[in-house]
């Protein structure tokens, strides 16, 4: 169970830091990206085809990431560029849109073959009372407070984050007192697509896993922003790695081991459920 | 007596002719993909649904599994009734799962909605490859009966169930419960103001849904006979989103070409020699391009239509002498020491208000002064409001917003809060939130000049939209309005002739009003008395002329200086 817990967390912390770019998405620039993990999905395979042909990993990799903050920075600049003044709620079915022609987008360049995903973290770090932690949830959990850590820093102690904040709470204002809200919304886009494609690079290896199965960890990604009220970045990670050692736990109880991939979705519920269990109206006023 | 609005009809009568051509004219080859295609429908009939209440659902297909599922349990029971009636079973098996998706809708809206909804759409494809479809393992086939036994029969027996689901969504789409629907998608505060429940709304809409998926997982389980979970993926119901916001599966044409843009877009692809695949490429596209347009193609092409025949503009309200405001005697509201406090702010203080029977009362005060948080809280948007509200006798303490409006209390908004996606006919009707006849709803129309009943809300300017929402309230026959600024947006004239007709509502139609206006002259012409509102406390009541000449009343408006000079 404890064992099962701890290996976890590697998909924990993946879950963490993807929802870590959703809650900086929303918080910034007011979309719930369903394309995230998506992006990253581009990211990762686009290293696994140059790995294929013979390119050594790190610059695979470095390739990979690349591909990623590109497709990420692309699809920015069309959010940007068309739907500027949109609310969340329709820049969020948009994302939608982006998600499942990507996924397509994915099939026709990459093939639907299963690939192998060479990876770097494949190994266990230490084994403490016949308990093994893995080197990619270390990694994992480590980056993702990491990022969290970085993420507030940025936000409360820089200029951009100031800008970018002053950005997500009063838009107009902000235009109005000369912030470039278009280019740093798709500096925003690349950077989490950056990232996504980071966690996959860690994550996607340790599993077989298809483009879709992948680009579908936004779910358990959107429990963890759920948690944190697509708002709070620490909540957001205790999400996530709270989320992710529930199922490890569970894959241990072979009862439910099929079951659990259901575990988000009642995650979601039961959160949605307590944190919105006061009446509120869709306006102020 | 009104006559039968059969409007309805039209969309479906041409989905039938559709249907009876293709059956006729659609080779053996393409039967199987076109029945595809309506069975896609149906269940873009069902997202049409949540989307004019304006939510979004990522799991149609999970309540078709549900549909789809009851079909094949039933055949396996050899249960009475046949294919027919096990698919409507299905639909009916798939509402509670609706309901239950619904239930976080009543607090969440848009995208976090949208989260749960995906969230059950990979919890429920899990489940459904955990378990398999009864009577899979026994190789046992999903029996048609005889007469829709061949490809064509199946086609037109799809072909059927759409035309009469999309006749019922239609209607419903006429009735108060569709028209509360799009209300919703508009603004919930307006809706429950209006007496509707929101939370009926939304499940209503969730449930409808879910039963139109249930039907299409039944169908699809007749037309293949052996059903499996790859019938149900995730990724699906995403494309399945995505050509309803591109197609517009709103409109029953849209349903039809969205069904149609899914099964024969990949088909035609597959036989250009061009990946399948990139028919997701395209939905995306589509769907960006009309998310950016503002409008699906459906409702392009109807807006096109409807800029052909303009409704014809009413002729300007003229000023007409209402006579002398009445004055009001037996107390009709009675609100007794209501507090509000936003943190450290008092917004209301304490404060007593009486509107007696019969009378048009004004309710005046500068900006700040607490005039639009007083008719929240009469009208019940501040759940946490100290103090105590009766009307007419009856408590309205602790009354959701939507029983306070049918106990009486009607208000309308600062805001324009009109739902633009109805006419002004469906709307009067839907706020009246009572049966009125076409001579009741023309009669009111006509007292205050609104824009003919066939005109829709969205090629309406901001004016008559006011005019609308006040013609609401008092078509809804209740004992208090409370109108919240309902000359903002008027021309001067316009706003006085308001005036000289709501002198006449508490005799014409036996409601008080309380006014809450800023126009002074309007306000000296339509009330008998007013009140006095700053900083939260009321500072002056009496006759317009007496409390006008106040020096309180001066320096709350203009400030200690001028009125002192």
């Amino acid at each position: 169970m404890v064992e099962g817990a701890i290996a976890g967390l590697a998909g924990g912390g993946a879950y963490a830091a993807l929802g870590l770019c959703l809650t900086l998405m929303f918080r910034l620039v007011r979309v719930v990206n369903f394309a995230q993990v998506a992006i990253g999905v581009i990211g990762v395979y686009t290293m696994a085809i140059l790995a294929e042909h013979g390119w050594p990993y790190g610059l695979a990799a470095l390739a990979g990431l690349l591909a990623a903050t590109l497709c990420a920075a692309v699809l920015g600049w069309v959010m940007g560029r068309w739907f500027g003044e949109a609310g969340p709620d329709q820049r969020s079915a948009i994302s939608i849109a982006f998600l499942v022609s990507l996924l397509a987008v994915s099939y026709l360049a990459f093939g639907t073959d299963p690939r192998r995903m060479p990876g770097q973290f494949g190994g266990s770090l230490i084994t403490v009372n016949d308990i093994t932690i893995t080197q990619a949830a270390a990694v994992c959990t480590a980056g993702s407070i990491a990022v969290a850590a970085g993420a507030w820093l940025v936000l409360t102690r820089t200029v951009l984050g100031l800008r970018l904040r002053a950005l997500s709470e009063r838009p107009t204002t902000a235009e109005l007192h000369a912030i470039p809200s278009r280019r740093l919304g798709v500096l925003m886009w690349a950077v989490t697509g950056l990232l996504s494609a980071a966690v996959l690079l860690v994550i996607a290896p340790q599993q077989t896993s298809d483009q879709t199965s992948l680009a579908l960890m936004i779910i358990p990604a959107g429990a963890a922003a759920l948690v944190g009220g697509f708002r709070s970045l620490g909540l957001t990670v205790a999400g996530g790695l709270g989320l992710g050692a529930l199922q490890g736990a569970l894959a241990h109880v072979s009862e439910l081991q099929q079951y659990r991939d259901t575990v988000p979705f009642l995650a979601i519920l039961a959160i949605l459920i307590w944190s919105q269990r006061r009446e509120v109206w869709d306006v102020a006023r | 007596m009104s006559r039968v609005d059969l409007t309805f009809v039209r969309q479906p009568a041409m989905a039938l002719a559709v249907v009876v051509v293709a059956a006729v004219a659609v080779p053996q080859y393409w039967l199987f993909l076109a029945t595809s295609a309506l069975v896609s429908a149906v269940a873009l009939l069902g997202l049409g649904i949540v989307g004019r209440a304006g939510m979004n659902s990522l799991c149609q297909l999970s309540f078709a599994a549900v549909g789809a599922w009851t079909v094949a349990q039933l055949n396996v029971w050899q249960a009475p009734g046949t294919l027919i009636l096990w698919t409507i079973a299905g639909g009916l098996v798939a509402m509670p799962f609706g309901i239950l998706i619904g239930l976080p809708a009543l607090r969440l809206r848009g995208v976090h909605l949208a989260v749960v909804t995906l969230g059950f759409a990979a919890a429920a494809a899990v489940v459904v490859s955990a378990v398999n479809f009864p009577g899979v393992d026994t190789y046992q086939q999903v029996l048609r009966p005889e007469f829709i036994a061949t490809d064509r029969q199946y086609f037109v027996y799809a072909g059927l169930l759409f035309v009469v689901l999309a006749l019922g969504v239609e209607w419903v789409g006429r009735t108060r419960m569709g028209a509360a629907w799009r209300a919703v998608r508009f603004s919930e505060r307006a809706t429950a103001a209006a007496g509707t429940s929101v939370a009926r709304a939304k499940l209503s809409a969730f449930a409808l849904s879910a039963f139109a998926a249930g039907l299409a997982g039944g169908l699809l389980a007749g037309q293949v006979g052996m059903i499996t979970a790859q019938n149900f993926g995730v990724i699906a119901s995403l494309a399945l989103f995505v050509v309803a916001v591109m197609a517009g599966s709103e409109y029953v044409f849209g349903a039809m070409f969205g069904g149609f843009l899914i099964m024969f877009v990949p088909e035609f692809f597959r036989r250009a020699g061009i990946s399948q695949d990139w028919a997701n490429v395209l939905f995306g596209v589509g769907a960006v391009q009309a998310l950016s347009q503002g409008s699906s193609i459906m409702e392009g092409l109807a807006r096109r239509l409807r800029a052909r025949r303009p409704a014809p503009t009413p002729p300007p309200r003229e000023p007409l002498d209402g006579g002398t405001p009445p004055l009001g005697t037996k107390p009709l509201l009675k609100a007794e020491g209501l507090t509000v406090r936003f943190g450290q702010v008092a917004a209301l203080q304490d404060v007593d208000l009486t509107v007696p029977e019969g009378t048009v009362m004004g309710l005046i005060g500068p900006n700040g002064a607490g005039k639009s948080t007083l008719t929240d809280a009469l009208s019940g948007f501040i759940r946490d409001a100290a103090g105590t509200v009766a009307l007419d006798g009856r408590s309205l303490d602790g009354l959701p917003v939507h029983r306070r409006a049918a106990a009486g209390l009607r208000r309308t908004f600062q805001q324009d809060r009109v739902p633009t996606g109805l006419t002004v006919g469906a709307y009067l009707r839907f706020a009246a939130h009572r049966t009125v006849t076409r001579d009741e709803l023309e009669d009111v129309r006509d007292f205050l000049g609104c824009p003919p009943a066939e005109a829709h809300v969205l090629d309406l300017d901001v004016g008559s939209r006011r005019l609308l929402e006040v013609a609401a309230a008092i078509l809804a026959r209740p004992k208090l309005i409370v109108l919240d600024e309902p000359a903002a947006g008027l021309a001067h004239a316009e706003s006085i002739a308001l005036a000289d007709r709501l002198i006449e509502v508490p005799a014409r139609f036996g409601a008080s009003v309380l006014l809450i206006e800023h126009d002074l002259d309007m306000v000296r012409r339509a009330c008998a008395t007013i009140v006095v509102l700053d900083a939260g406390v009321v500072i002056a009541a009496g006759p317009p002329a007496e409390v006008l000449a106040k020096p309180e009343v001066a320096r709350a408006y203009l400030g200690d200086e001028v009125a002192l000079t």
